[in-house]
């Protein structure tokens, strides 16, 4: 039995510790230990668990860096062809767009600040966006 | 000071303790609102929230007309006594003698529920047990979510949250009910007689309800609707946690001329247990359905809830590192009984019936083995097993499940449970209230229709028409 207490007079009219186990302090020390042992494993598994919901690390051996690579190089060839026929021509909007980019971008190049620059580009992009929005 | 003074003064504390008390249990509502509103869909997040902002006025007047009523009024029957009401003869035996002023102060026309300068409490015990009852049929709210029309959902929270719960709470979480006098039931925050009743009450409107369009494939295989704002959800925890102090106060009962706070049961308590109980078993909670779901957010968070229901029942005598360990077992089972039931092909959007209705039978079953052998007065059975698993089945089974699904079969069979299905696809916002959640965002809705149009027309529509961001 958990209750410290025998008798609705006694528990009533207690002064002092009234809850369970109260007369047997080894189970509050195993309760206690019990209690620690989740703290440790809940530590424990907020790392354990973070491995187990991320995606299994890349490969880092010389063939899957080799064809990392190769198609790295291969991605830049597309940049020195002009662009693809296929695509569809750019409606009236997308073109004054491009062209308000391309303009923002000039002098970004020259300073060699694109890091700062990128951030610029997109609020340019957004409040053009908002302009042609609003027509 | 003089003796007057003194004597208001007493009346004073405890009138304030409840309407405090009672104002913070808002609290609770505010964080179902928003949990369930990030829950839904942006399709159906105005409905949902709108649903459960009716639950203060379909619960709150109803229990002003009767609810309080019924839990002065029930607490004999049937085997102590009968129903007591303005039938009843005051002076039929030294029990009902007892009962009456409580019953004849529960009528819609008492004296002592309007201002009355001779009774400042019986008015805010009300306001506190009204907001326990709307807590209740919120419970339900959440798990019916994006497909139950809101009449059929004001009805289910009448029944709910102004009788069936209201008829258990007279039995087992009242001084004179007949759970505690003759079982020696003991549930100190309500495990079983709110959370219990509510989630099983739940499960049966669910079985009727049936799943949301798309939620099982065609092999019956359960998909996630995921929650449009799961930020919201957990902020609406939150907001539930702090709810959750001020309802666990509210059970102490300190009154005018006491020594000593007690329990509704009349056995000593401190508030101040109250405060570190909860801490620890909310934060027990975490981290059982943290490890046991494998750090899902929704089911981490979720988990807090379940730690503070399943230690609730016993929270008034528990030592802490007990309440922890009760805490962190029904968290851990929660997560996998809420993937049990929708496994089953029940639709539980919010998880009510393992966050509610499994931790709540847990929480009070367990008060049998692990406060064992408390005495609670001179005539009633000290704390046991057998009157806690009975009085616990009794609770969710008789005043949850039945009566759930009762009154959902009857709505069900007259067409009033659930909307269309051309209401569900395009979403509740519109379907119910003729407005989106979320008129300025490109909202799928929006999108859908968009393309529809783009489809039908030859002229392409233009930027211009899109809605600001």
């Amino acid at each position: 039995m958990s209750s410290p207490f025998k008798t609705f007079q006694e528990f009533s009219e207690a002064k002092g510790p009234i809850y369970t186990f109260a007369n047997n302090p080894a189970v509050i020390g195993v309760l206690i230990i019990l209690t620690a042992l989740i703290v440790l494993y809940f530590l424990y598994k907020s790392y354990t668990m973070g491995r187990e919901s991320t995606p299994p690390a890349p490969s880092t051996n010389s063939a899957t860096l080799g064809a990392l690579i190769l198609a790295s190089a291969l991605s830049l060839v597309g940049l020195s062809q002009p662009s693809s026929p296929s695509r569809p021509a750019p409606e009236a909007n997308s073109a004054r767009w491009e062209r308000a980019t391309r303009n923002s971008l000039q002098p970004l190049a020259l300073l060699g600040m694109l890091g700062i620059g990128g951030a610029a580009v997109q609020r340019k992009r957004r409040s053009i966006t908002r302009r042609y929005r609003r027509q | 000071m003089s003796p007057e003074a003194q004597e208001f003064l007493g009346t004073f504390v405890s009138e304030s303790f409840y309407y405090w008390a009672a104002v913070f249990m808002l609290l609770i509502h505010a964080g179902f609102l928003a949990y369930e509103g990030g829950a839904s869909r942006t399709k159906n997040v105005l409905a949902t929230m709108v649903k459960n902002l009716l639950t203060l006025a379909s619960v709150g007047l109803t229990f002003f007309l009767f609810g309080w009523w019924v839990y002065n009024a029930f607490p004999l029957f049937p085997v102590t006594g009968g129903i007591l009401g303005p039938w009843t003869n005051p002076e039929a035996n030294e029990t009902v003698a007892a009962v009456m002023p409580y019953v004849e102060a529960s009528y819609p026309w008492s004296p002592a529920l309007g201002p009355n300068t001779a009774d400042h409490l019986t008015g805010v015990f009300w306001f506190a047990f009204a907001l326990f009852a709307m807590t209740t049929a919120s419970i339900l709210s959440g798990a019916l979510i994006e497909r139950v029309k809101i009449g059929a959902y004001l009805i289910l929270s009448i029944v709910l949250g102004s009788f069936t719960w209201l008829v258990g709470a007279a039995w087992g979480w009242n001084a004179f009910g007949w759970l505690f006098t003759a079982l020696g039931y003991h549930d100190f925050g309500c495990s079983g007689i709110v959370h219990g009743i509510s989630g099983f009450f739940t499960l049966g409107v669910l079985l009727n309800l049936g799943p949301r369009i798309g939620k099982y494939d065609e092999n019956g295989k359960p998909r996630p609707i995921l929650p449009h704002n799961l930020p919201l959800t957990m902020v609406g925890l939150m907001l539930i946690f702090v709810g959750f102090y001020a309802f666990l106060a509210a059970c102490l009962i300190v009154l005018p001329g006491y020594e000593a706070g007690t329990t509704i049961y009349g056995t000593p308590m401190t508030l101040a247990s109250i405060g570190v109980t909860t801490t620890l078993s909310l934060a027990a909670g975490l981290v059982a359905a943290y490890i046991s779901s494998k750090a899902d957010p929704f089911f981490t968070i979720s988990g807090a809830l379940a730690g503070i229901i399943s230690a609730a029942g016993g929270m008034d005598i528990y030592h802490p590192a007990l309440a922890i360990v009760i805490a962190f077992v029904g968290a851990y089972l929660m997560p996998k009984v809420i993937v049990f039931v929708e496994r089953l092909g029940i639709d539980d959007a919010v998880g009510a019936v393992g966050v509610h209705g499994f931790c709540g039978l847990f929480g009070s079953v367990i008060v049998g083995i692990a406060a064992a052998g408390f005495p609670q007065g001179d005539a009633v059975p000290p704390i046991n097993f057998f009157g806690q698993l009975l009085g616990a089945v009794l609770c969710v089974v008789l005043l949850g499940f039945i009566p759930g699904y009762g009154t959902s079969w009857v709505l069900k069979k007259l067409h009033l449970l659930r909307v269309s299905r051309q209401e569900e696809i395009e979403g509740l916002d519109i379907a119910d209230l003729g407005v989106e959640g979320y008129p300025e965002y490109a909202t799928m809705s929006f999108v859908t229709q968009n393309a529809a149009n783009r489809m039908a027309a030859t002229s392409v529509r233009g930027s211009s028409e899109l809605a600001a961001e």
